[in-house]
Parts: structure tokens; C-alpha cells; sequence
């Protein structure tokens, strides 16, 4: 009826009725005679449709025909072999190995070949393979933003580059997506004290509504996203096209360190490190929250110094003594913060170990597409 | 720029689902080959000419159609992707 859709693998779709029904593929298997290997190779888009395996889904799986199965089945594999031909036009081979093609769309599989190329198209601007470009985002040369050295140089920058634009580029085309006004350095500080409760939440859900519901209140562009894959980025800070953009993804293991993180973020901005007339990108790399200074800032936000050392001289043995414990349950509610949060200040301060107060923090869960 | 990214990037987690129930739509010949059993479950809502089908568990494609029979239906129009609950 919809002739524009990218049909689903009839694999996947076949399965979704086996699940919706309670049929195994071992029941099938009997059902219908065929081994459990072929039928595994048919859901797998390894096999093409026989007339005889549609016949035995129709007997099975009531309310589809045989006909229904075979034509679906047939109309897939004229849509491969469309798109087979398009990419011989397309020189993707050529494209891959000049901008990372498989490499960044790497954890994205819905979007095909065609797409992955006309996505860096946009996202960097250019028509043809051989059109000049240059790259966006400088990287300072101060910022460490790779742990494995291996994984330093050239190369890299250039495909963080890379999957940089294409992040913005995809969350610019998000349907709610709106050009975002900064409100300024002030005003951003502002709102940081009167917002403070947002951050005590515990939910990964509530977390991203309340990041957004703050990005927004503070003109800057949050995205979220996956990980450049086959690197340690977690994030980054820059300027774009006149929005201050951050990127988070889902390297963060813990709702507080997202916390953490994207407070350490907006204080790069309060302290003027990343502004609208300065080109300088901020990343955020897996070695942890690095940069003291600013890190130092960001505690601070959470708890007064003061506090916090008392807190820290507790330690003992990369522990909390119960007394110790006492005390950051109570600071937490005085300072109106979490004791989590709390926990991960004394685990990067190495005061006591990553295994310790596992119950005060909470795992954080990004459900992304983009 | 095509279907399947715009799905994915603005619905997310559900993109899969909507993927699915659209592909048997585009295969379909008319409305009576859409299952009334899952996955699709296809079901006639209140109101005029209204349907859904499943995405998910809480998650239904709502569409109009003109007025007949499944079986003579070739068209539809999608309103909305919804939370029943």
C-alpha cells in the first residue's frame, strides 16, 4: 500500500510473529519438517523463502497467507538489488576508507550504505569524494582526549571530527529539534544554583528529561548519543553554527557521573573556556573527569569545600568508617545533593575504592538511536 | 533522505517496531492481509473508519481509512503513533 518504506529483513519480521505467537523455531522445526539449521538460516536472511516454508507459516502463524510471505519475501530482494546497484554507482568502498563509513555508523545499522554516505555529505558539507573540506572542530593540542596512545594522532582527530559533525548533524534533524539562544555566561550560573535539585535524581529517564528540560532553559544543545565507536570519548563541549552544543553518550556508566560530568561541562562554559566567539572543542575522555581545576569548580557546586574535606579526612583504608558513613547521609541532605554523588567525589579522589557504597549509585542507561 | 532514518531518529527505542508494521503495510495488498493476531493485531477502533495495529506493548500506529470492507481497502493514512496507557 506504502510504497516508500525500507522493508525490515523478512528474518526479523518472521521472528517477531514466532515470538507474538509462542513459537519456538524448534516447534516450527517439527511442524513443518525442516531442520533447525534450515529454518535458522531462512530467519537469518541466509536461505531465500521456499514456497513450501511460506505454506507451513500460513498453517502456523494464522492470518498471513503463503502468498503474503512469498511476495513480502520477493519485494525485499528486489529492494537489496536496488540498492546493491545503487552502491556500485556510489563508490562506497572509496568513501569508507577516506571518512570511516563503517567505523562511526558502526553502531547505527538503520541507516544503510546510501545514507551513511549522504550523511557525511551534509554533515560536512561537500558533493563529491574529491571536493576540499576542512575539518570543524579544532581539538586543542592541550586536551587529552584519548587514554590509549595508540589511538592518539592523525587519524583519530580527524574521525572525531567526523563523528562530531554527523551527531550534530543528526540531532539537527530531529523533528522537536529548535535553534537554541544561549543565555550567557551569567545567567547560565544563575540557573545552575536555582536548579541544583535536578540533579538529585536516580533514574536514567528522569535524568535525560531533567538534562534536557535544563539545556533548554539554558539555550545550549544538548545530544545524546552513542560513543564514536573504537574510541574513549565520552563527550565533548563546543561551539556550532552559533549554539553551544555538549555531547554525552553512553560511555557513562553511572547516572552520577553523567551528573558529574555534564556539570563539569557547563562550568568549562561558565568559566568562558568554550563561548560562542571561540573556536575551541572540550572532550571528555574515558581517563575519567580530568582537568583538576575545573573538576575542583564542579565539586564545589555539589558540596562546600569545607564539608567535603572533613568527609574526606574520614577515609581510612579506601573505606568510610561507620561514623564516616553517618556523616555523608547527612551532608548529602544538607547540601541538597545525593550521597552518590558524594561516592563518586571520594572514588575519583581515590579515597576509598570502587567498591565500596556500590549501593549509592545507580547505573545509567542510554537509550539511543542516533 | 530516507524513511527509515527519519523513524529512527525521531522515535527512537520504537523505531524497529514502526519499521515492521509499515513494511507489511507496503506488501500488503489490501487491509485484510494485516493480521487481526500479533504481532500486528490489527483491531477497528471507535469512531469513524479508524485502526490500530501494535508496535508494542503499549504502543499502537493509529490510521484512517475510507469507508469498505478489509478486503477492499488499498489505502491508508497513518495519524499517530500513541501510548494507550
Amino acid at each position: 500500500m506504502n510504497e516508500n518504506i525500507k522493508l525490515v529483513n523478512p528474518g526479523i519480521l518472521i521472528k517477531d510473529y514466532l515470538d507474538a505467537n509462542g513459537v519456538t523455531q524448534t516447534q516450527l522445526a517439527k511442524l513443518t519438517g525442516y531442520s533447525e539449521k534450515q529454518i535458522s538460516l531462512i530467519l537469518n536472511d541466509k536461505s531465500p523463502l521456499t514456497k513450501a516454508f511460506a505454506e507451513a507459516l500460513e498453517e502456523e502463524l494464522p492470518g498471513n497467507s503463503a502468498a503474503f510471505w512469498l511476495r513480502y519475501a520477493e519485494k525485499f530482494q528486489e529492494q537489496e538489488l536496488k540498492e546493491a546497484s545503487e552502491l556500485n554507482g556510489l563508490d562506497y568502498k572509496a568513501w569508507d576508507s577516506k571518512f570511516h563509513l563503517a567505523k562511526l555508523f558502526k553502531k547505527m545499522p538503520f541507516i544503510g550504505k546510501t545514507d551513511q554516505i549522504n550523511l557525511v555529505k551534509d554533515a560536512i558539507g561537500i558533493n563529491s569524494l574529491n571536493d576540499k573540506f576542512s575539518h570543524r572542530f579544532v581539538y586543542d593540542n592541550n586536551v587529552v582526549f584519548l587514554r590509549d596512545e595508540s589511538k592518539c594522532g592523525k587519524e583519530n582527530r580527524e574521525y572525531l571530527d567526523l563523528w562530531l559533525s554527523v551527531a550534530v548533524h543528526l540531532d539537527s534533524l530531529r523533528a522537536d529539534s529548535e535553534k537554541r539562544m544561549f543565555v550567557g555566561k551569567d545567567a547560565l550560573s544563575s540557573l545552575l544554583a536555582k536548579y541544583k535539585p535536578l540533579w538529585q535524581t536516580t533514574n536514567s529517564e528522569q535524568l535525560i528529561a531533567n538534562i534536557s528540560y535544563f539545556a533548554s532553559a539554558a539555550g545550549i544543545r544538548v545530544i545524546l548519543c552513542n560513543s564514536a565507536p573504537l574510541t574513549y570519548v565520552r563527550g565533548a563541549t563546543f561551539p556550532y553554527k552559533g549554539e553551544i552544543c555538549i555531547v554525552l553518550t553512553n560511555r557513562f556508566k553511572t547516572i552520577e557521573y553523567v551528573v558529574f560530568a555534564f556539570v563539569h561541562e557547563l562550568m568549562h562554559i561558565t568559566n568562558g573556556d568554550v563561548s560562542l566567539d571561540k573556536e575551541h572543542t572540550e572532550i571528555l575522555d574515558e581517563g575519567g573527569i580530568g582537568e583538576a581545576v575545573i573538576s575542583g569548580v564542579a565539586k564545589n557546586y555539589f558540596v562546600s569545600p569545607g564539608r567535603y574535606k572533613e568527609l574526606r579526612s574520614l577515609c581510612k583504608n579506601s573505606t568510610l568508617p561507620p561514623r564516616g558513613k553517618e556523616m555523608l547521609f547527612g551532608i548529602a541532605r544538607e547540601e541538597k545533593t545525593t550521597p552518590g554523588m558524594l561516592v563518586t567525589f571520594l572514588q575519583h579522589d581515590k579515597g576509598i575504592n570502587y567498591s565500596s557504597f556500590r549501593e549509592c549509585i545507580h547505573p545509567f542507561y542510554l537509550s539511543t538511536t542516533t | 533522505m530516507s524513511s527509515e532514518k527519519v523513524i529512527a531518529i525521531n522515535y527512537g527505542k520504537l523505531a524497529l517496531g514502526i519499521r515492521k508494521r509499515l513494511s507489511e503495510f507496503a506488501v500488503a495488498l489490501n487491509l485484510g492481509e494485516i493480521s487481526t493476531n500479533p504481532p500486528p493485531l490489527r483491531h477497528k477502533l471507535e469512531g469513524r473508519n479508524l485502526w490500530a495495529v501494535s508496535i508494542s506493548k503499549n504502543f499502537r500506529i493509529i490510521f484512517q481509512t475510507g469507508d469498505g470492507d478489509p478486503g477492499q481497502i488499498k489505502s491508508i493514512i497513518i495519524a499517530d503513533v500513541c501510548d494507550y496507557h
